[in-house]
């Protein structure tokens, strides 16, 4: 933290002769690895702007195709009644924000920007179709409601602390899992219910070292691994069985 | 301490999954039964997609029971001629039940195909075990097992394809075997168990196998099933984990060698009957997660 405003005391300079609106944004880390012992990861962002006013953060993965699955009732069970696949819709979306977004922009402006949860699935698609409009809501907003109780579309207008008027920071927490890519991270200053300045960071978040590896030949060469896999299998239990076997006569 | 699955896409506790390993060794080398069947409803429970459940209960089985196989193997107690006929008939009903589950899976019904099977046949296995341990118990188990002989063979003596088993003494029909190894290798795919629990009991009343041969050739055929299954989940499905795998063959290896010592220890009608309790509780338990509604009528799940 000290670190963080040490740094942020360098930066007012620079804004000082920023009349009009301004922002400047650092982010502690811009890639995140995922391996095999990867839990969920905080990154912090901070930075400065040059006229006070309030800040929102909007944090973009890359789409990821998911599929929707539906109960129902069959006598006296409850049974999968078939799946949608559901395309064009982003991973994680979450907007930071240091007030509730709908109270400092008009609607135009938000729907310009993103800036309502709802936006994250202006462009879903579903296979199967859904019948009618009505049915097509109802994807949408079973999507919207498991999204966000998962804790991947998140809105919470009181994320972004602002300091002083001036300076603010967020902490970004990423979950366990999650999808794979850049990440957007769009940085919004708003001042009389309109955006005044804007600033565009990435975050990259890999698989590394083995995970990405198994990964990409279970699926790129499903068969060989299959193979060279259960053979090993076949081989550890003979040794395992062998080992084992013999430690337990001595 | 958790790690990343990464075919199942998840991560999951590694000591519990070390324990699953642990718990279903130890069962088979206290009972001498397989355990498939405990393991697939486990990780279900724990949130796996049941089709990875089911992939890697196959792959597991392949390590858990090669060193048996080998044993019996070694120890001459393997009828190679029976489980080779046996094998024809569980390979290429593998390859129809793997076919099967891509099917049902693309449909989204697979997981609930995976747990009716599953209540149906713990149901079935749980409560049977029951009332036979009870019986034992009780002391009145002894009787009842020749009334079973005399009877029987007799269309299935007139059958065409008639083959000599030296190893078990039998002349049979080939239909026999094939048929039979046809639907366990399609349990294996849908539900991931080597299916010792049908093949067992087949040979021995309706094959008339000598006990000591069917134990050995029903886990080398076993051996080479879920070997099959698991390539062709691998291959067809990608619902292979090997991360999962190989946690729960060294967690099944250390709790084999562990039940087997205690289970020479311990009356065995009592340990059949807490494994019978321990099969009924986890078919209440799966029951249960279709008979109560769902909180919420929709769920996302990984695609494919």
């Amino acid at each position: 933290m000290k670190r963080l405003l040490l740094s942020l005391v360098f930066l007012m300079p620079v804004l000082a002769w920023a009349q009009s609106g301004d922002l400047v944004t650092e982010l502690t880390r811009d890639h995140v690895d995922i391996s095999a012992r990867y839990t969920g990861d905080q990154i912090t962002l901070f930075g400065a702007m040059s006229v006070p006013g309030q800040i929102v953060v909007k944090v973009r993965s890359p789409d990821q195709s998911v599929a929707l699955e539906k109960k129902g009732r069959a006598g006296p069970f409850w049974l999968s009644q078939g799946k949608h696949e559901i395309k064009q819709v982003p991973g994680l979306y979450y907007l930071l924000s240091s007030a509730p977004i709908d109270g400092m922009l008009p609607v135009s402006v938000r729907a310009a920007h993103g800036l309502d949860l709802t936006d994250a699935l202006k462009k879903m698609q579903t296979t199967p179709a859904a019948g009618n409009a009505a049915a097509g809501q109802t994807l949408k907003d079973a999507v919207l409601r498991l999204k966000q109780a998962r804790g991947y579309y998140v809105a919470d207008p009181k994320a972004v602390e602002i300091l002083g008027g001036r300076l603010y920071s967020t902490a970004i927490k990423l979950p366990a899992q999650l999808p794979l890519g850049e990440y957007d991270v769009d940085i919004y200053l708003v001042r009389n219910g309109q955006v005044v300045a804007t600033q565009h960071r990435k975050i990259s978040v890999d698989e590394v070292q083995m995970e990405h590896w198994i990964s990409g030949v279970a699926s790129q060469h499903s068969w060989t691994f299959g193979v060279v896999f259960t053979l090993s299998m076949l081989l550890l239990g003979l040794f395992l069985g062998v080992v084992l076997g013999r430690s337990k006569k001595n | 301490m958790d790690i990343f699955l990464p075919i199942a896409h998840m991560d999951i506790n590694l000591l519990l999954i070390i324990v699953f390993g642990g718990v279903v060794g130890f069962l088979s080398g206290l009972v001498g039964v397989g355990g498939g069947f405990l393991i697939t409803p486990l990780l279900i429970f724990v949130g796996v997609p049941p089709l990875v459940a089911v992939a890697t209960g196959a792959a597991q089985i392949v390590g858990t029971s090669a060193s048996g196989s080998y044993a019996h193997w070694r120890l001459g107690n393997v009828d190679i001629r029976m489980a080779f006929v046996l094998l024809i008939g569980s390979w290429s009903g593998g390859a129809v039940g793997v076919h099967i589950a891509k099917v049902l899976e693309a449909g989204g019904h697979f997981g609930t195909i995976v747990t009716f099977l599953y209540v149906g046949l713990l149901g079935f296995v749980g409560i049977s075990m029951l009332i036979e341990s009870l019986n034992a118990l009780r002391g009145a188990g002894k009787k009842q097992k020749k009334d079973v002989k005399g009877e029987g063979g007799g269309w299935v003596a007139r059958l065409p394809l008639q083959m000599e088993f030296p190893v078990s003494g039998l002349r049979l029909s080939l239909i026999v075997p094939v048929v039979i190894g046809f639907g366990v290798g399609i349990l294996t795919s849908l539900m991931g168990v080597g299916g010792g629990f049908i093949m067992v009991p087949v040979m021995i009343y309706l094959l008339r196998m000598p006990t000591k041969v069917v134990v050995g050739t029903s886990l080398f055929q076993l051996l080479f099933t879920t070997a099959e299954v698991s390539i062709l989940q691998a291959g067809v499905n990608h619902a292979v984990d090997p991360f999962l795998a190989l946690v729960l063959v060294l967690g099944s290896a250390l709790g084999t060698q562990w039940g087997t010592k205690l289970g020479a220890r311990l009356p065995g009608e009592q340990l059949r009957l807490i494994l019978a309790l321990v099969v009924v509780a986890v078919a209440v338990k799966m029951l249960f997660g279709i008979l109560i509604k769902p909180e919420d009528l929709y769920s996302l799940v990984p695609a494919r």
